[in-house]
């Protein structure tokens, strides 16, 4: 494989990226950074609507190149690594961990959003203020109390912190948690009493299906069926070889022909996004 | 005559609700361990932890994904113990890691600690655990190349995890001879896509009951060794496990079996509970079975010779 | 007793018929349970007792749903969400924001080896992730459609190599010819009855039963979500047909999974409410 001249382009990045631990220093290069950043975005801003949307469409195909070069990018075995390696797989880490850390910051949207709804209510006074409020205290204590004992996990922190902590947690949030997905087993339960009738053929084979993996699962249904020997050829009839059965060679080729639609189209669907040809949703509001 | 078949169709949902319960508490107390039928791919996950290295000599962990919350818990916490229980038993290592939800780490920290003490396992020797990461596409492809650079630190006690024996020699997945994620969302497509397909990595799946059909194409294709279905699943693996530990009692390399009611949270084995699972499928077949013969015979009062004609 | 439940249509809102007093009955009810909750706290017996009695108390008040929507379950509802947000907040910040940003980001001269540290760049990961937060302020949202934009473009260039990860074995695998000339289990005993049917020499060839419905059914399936052709002929429409029934089946199949792992957690949970009774029985016994 022919070798890239970047070598002298690496050594001064890696001067330029070298870890800074004196405080002075560290914060000149933050403050220096942040002005650097605000400077770009405010010209980024000045441009046209149009200029905007080819910036991003330009991004977008670079963001995407990444991934795609290191795929496609012939590979030469690195015995250190004991692994297939070409010139991006060592930035793998640190670019993706950056990545990484920029998507986990998007977590203050959704309490925005959830503070918006609430606090509208709240100072409205509008019907079910009181609700809001609940929501407030809850998330109030749980971040102050969170923080305060790290999760629980302080040393430091009081016993009244960490049992405040272990109230919120343990007494209140996974009781509730786990009491909402137990009601689905009554919603269920009564779904399909009511919506669960043979009016045509399908609706018998579908019921014939569940009903035969719900007893193939359990003792009873495979009590049932108890009778046959489990060595003969009829054992395919024993209710819990019919239910593997039609797990494993019914549903399954019907499932994965609905997974190689779905993924054939996932892989259009992202060259789309990738080549900015997917638009609607991002370039709507620019016109 | 008619009223009454029509009446059928429409019992209200709470006389639906109560006979469930009733039939669920009931049998909660009247009910015993069942012994149930292993299905195969149960089995195969339990011979592909027999067969994965992770005891000291070998240098290699098996790595158990505990991406399950409260909500899922009596389903992933008893896969989890079932599963947790048998690399005790083999005294094979292992490590717990959370991705995408992050009570998992909590959870499956709690579940092995628990099980730790009776079985005398110790916390950054014989087990450790990872915390919770955002499964992310970054986080896994920086991940399987550096472990411990990862990780920096160990989710229980917030300690620099190479300062931890277990660590020695863990670099990178290779150093990992079996993934078995517990989970309760989508988080096996990652481990598919990153670490399986890959390093071809041996992975295992323990998943809710919900999630049980779209994984077989997995299995038929090999990207997963096995599966544990629900709490099916997690009642056939206790059924190996209470095996295995059996002989072990005999040949006396344990002492006393061990006793669910240890575990908090989750006070009854698996296949105690199993027994109720079945009382409350057969409530609703008999419901759905009910709910239909009101249906065909309501429909035959009221239009007999069109129902006639029509069939 | 009505079929169907009234909704209101705002999530969250209190119910039409709702009484005044409530606000001050549930905020009343929430400082009376702290309050009993510090006091308990006073007496090692009953200390051990308080998360069982409040896990008793949050589960008896979200099943009460099931009678009727009442304001107690409003009530809880909003309770969680609250708690399950700041959760989500604590630990994305103590297992990934704080050890692979901040504490990788401040300096620190004491830093062991292999511990990042004084890494000043990521600075530029929360400046970026901002660009998010302009979605309020309609004359810079520009940005955060921009970094969307980008960050979509980034996971799209990973879509070849999902692709070929997760779904190539999957396609490899739906080769399985139902004739073979050599014996599928190799020799080796088979452990299953599927293996035996799925297995049965004919003289000098294999026969795989199994293989063919394989075939069949995924062919099917397939033909009926096909519509590049138009279904008119029977050489299309009797198969796509076919394939509509073997939808069915897979559905049932997760009907059937589904119903199970529901009830599943309703068991957990009724255990968890017998073991706390059975505990609290055995104390006023004792």
């Amino acid at each position: 494989m022919p070798e890239l001249p970047l070598a002298g382009m690496f050594s001064w990045l890696t001067a330029l990226f070298s870890p800074l631990d004196k405080p002075g220093w560290f914060w000149l290069a933050i403050v220096v950074s942040t002005l650097l950043f605000l400077g770009v975005m405010l010209a980024l801003h000045q441009l046209s609507p149009a200029a905007k949307k080819w910036l991003t469409i330009v991004c977008t195909f670079l963001a995407g190149l990444y991934f795609a070069l290191e795929f496609f990018w012939p590979t030469t075995y690195d015995a250190a690594l004991d692994k297939r390696v070409n010139f991006i797989t060592p930035t793998l880490e640190p670019v993706t961990t950056f990545v990484a850390i920029v998507g986990a910051w998007t977590f203050g949207l959704g309490i925005i959003s959830l503070a918006l709804v609430h606090g509208k209510r709240l100072f409205r006074r509008a019907s079910g203020w009181h609700h809001s409020l609940a929501f407030f205290l809850a998330l109030i204590a749980m971040l102050a109390f969170g923080f305060w004992t790290k999760a629980g996990s302080s040393e430091t922190a009081g016993p009244a912190a960490q049992a405040v902590y272990t109230t919120l947690f343990r007494g209140v949030m996974i009781n509730l948690e786990a009491t909402m997905f137990a009601l689905l087993a009554f919603y269920i339960a009564s779904a399909a009493y009511r919506a669960f009738r043979v009016r045509t053929a399908e609706a018998a084979v579908l019921m014939i299906a569940a009903f035969v993996v719900m007893l193939g699962f359990v003792n009873f249904g495979v009590a049932m069926t108890a009778g046959i020997p489990k060595d003969s050829w009829w054992a395919f009839f024993r209710m819990e070889n019919l239910s593997f059965w039609t797990l494993g060679w019914l549903n399954m080729p019907a499932y994965r022909a609905v997974t190689l639609g779905v993924e054939v189209g996932a892989l259009a669907m992202a060259m789309r996004i990738w080549l900015s040809l997917e638009r609607g949703a991002f370039f709507s509001q620019e016109k | 005559m008619h009223e009454f078949f029509r009446k059928l169709q429409h019992i209200d949902r709470r006389w639906i609700y109560l006979v469930l319960l009733i039939g669920l508490v009931t049998t909660l107390y009247v009910g015993w361990p069942v012994k149930p039928e292993v299905i195969p791919y149960v089995q195969n996950l339990y011979d592909a932890v027999e067969a994965a290295p992770a005891a000291e000599k070998d240098q290699q962990l098996i790595l158990v994904g505990c991406t399950f919350s409260a909500s899922t818990m009596p389903e992933n916490g008893n896969q989890l113990r079932a599963l947790l229980r048998h690399l005790m038993l083999r005294g094979k290592r292992f490590a717990i890691i959370a991705i995408a939800e992050p009570q998992g780490a909590q959870f499956g920290a709690d579940i092995a600690g628990t099980l730790a003490e009776e079985y005398g396992y110790e916390y950054g020797k014989d087990w450790i655990s990872f915390g919770y990461k955002p499964g992310t596409l970054a986080f896994f492809t920086a991940f399987v190349n550096n472990i411990p650079g990862n990780v920096p630190k160990d989710g229980l006690r917030g300690e620099p995890i190479t300062g931890y024996e277990i660590m020695d020699g863990i670099r990178t997945i290779r150093d990992i001879s079996l993934v078995i994620e517990d989970t309760s969302t989508a988080s096996i497509l990652s481990w598919i896509t990153f670490v399986q397909g890959k390093y071809r990595i041996k992975l295992g799946y323990t998943c809710t009951g919900v999630m049980v059909a779209e994984a077989i194409p997995f299995l038929d294709s090999g990207q997963l060794v096995g599966m544990l279905p629900g709490m099916k699943g997690a009642a056939d693996y206790e059924k190996l496990v209470d095996e295995l530990e059996a002989q072990a009692l005999r040949g006396g390399e344990k002492k006393t079996p061990y006793d669910p009611s240890t575990m908090p949270l989750m006070k009854n084995s698996a296949r105690r509970l199993m027994f109720t699972q079945g009382v409350a499928h057969i409530i609703i077949i008999a419901f759905i079975v009910l709910g239909n013969v009101g249906y065909f015979l309501s429909r035959r009062r009221r239009h007999p010779a069109k129902e006639a004609s029509h069939d | 007793m009505t079929e169907q439940e009234p909704r209101d249509p705002v999530p969250g809102a209190a119910l039409e018929n709702e009484a005044r007093f409530w606000p001050v009955i549930l905020l009343g009810a929430m400082a009376l349970l702290i309050g009993i909750g510090i006091l308990m706290h006073y007496n090692e017996g009953a200390k051990a007792q308080w998360v069982p009695l409040l896990g008793v108390l949050m589960t008896l008040g979200i099943f009460s749903v099931l009678y009727k929507e009442n304001p107690v379950f409003r009530f809880l509802e909003h309770i969680l969400v609250g708690l399950a947000t700041g959760f989500g907040v604590l630990f994305i910040w103590f297992n990934y924001l704080e050890p692979n940003w901040y504490l990788a980001m401040m300096p620190n001269a004491a830093a062991q080896a292999g511990e990042p540290h004084g890494q000043w760049w990521l600075i530029f990961a929360l400046l970026l992730a901002l660009m998010f937060y302009t979605v309020y302020f309609p004359k810079l949202s520009w940005m955060n459609r921009f970094l969307i934009g980008v960050m979509m473009g980034w996971s799209a260039g990973f879509a070849f190599q999902g692709f070929v990860s997760v779904v190539a074995p999957q396609l490899r695998t739906s080769f399985k010819p139902p004739v073979t000339g050599y014996d599928l289990m190799q020799g080796q005993a088979a452990e299953h009855i599927h293996q035996q049917m799925n297995n049965i020499q004919i003289g000098p060839v294999w026969f795989h039963p199994f293989a063919l419905i394989f075939i069949v059914v995924l062919l099917c399936t397939m033909a009926y979500f096909f519509f590049s052709v138009e279904h008119r002929t029977k050489w299309i429409r009797q198969p796509a047909n076919a394939g509509r029934y073997f939808i069915m089946i897979a559905l049932g199949a997760i009907f059937g999974t589904t119903v199970m792992g529901r009830i599943t957690l309703l068991i957990g949970r009724l255990d968890f409410l017998k073991n706390t009774f059975a505990d609290w029985w055995q104390a006023l016994v004792k």
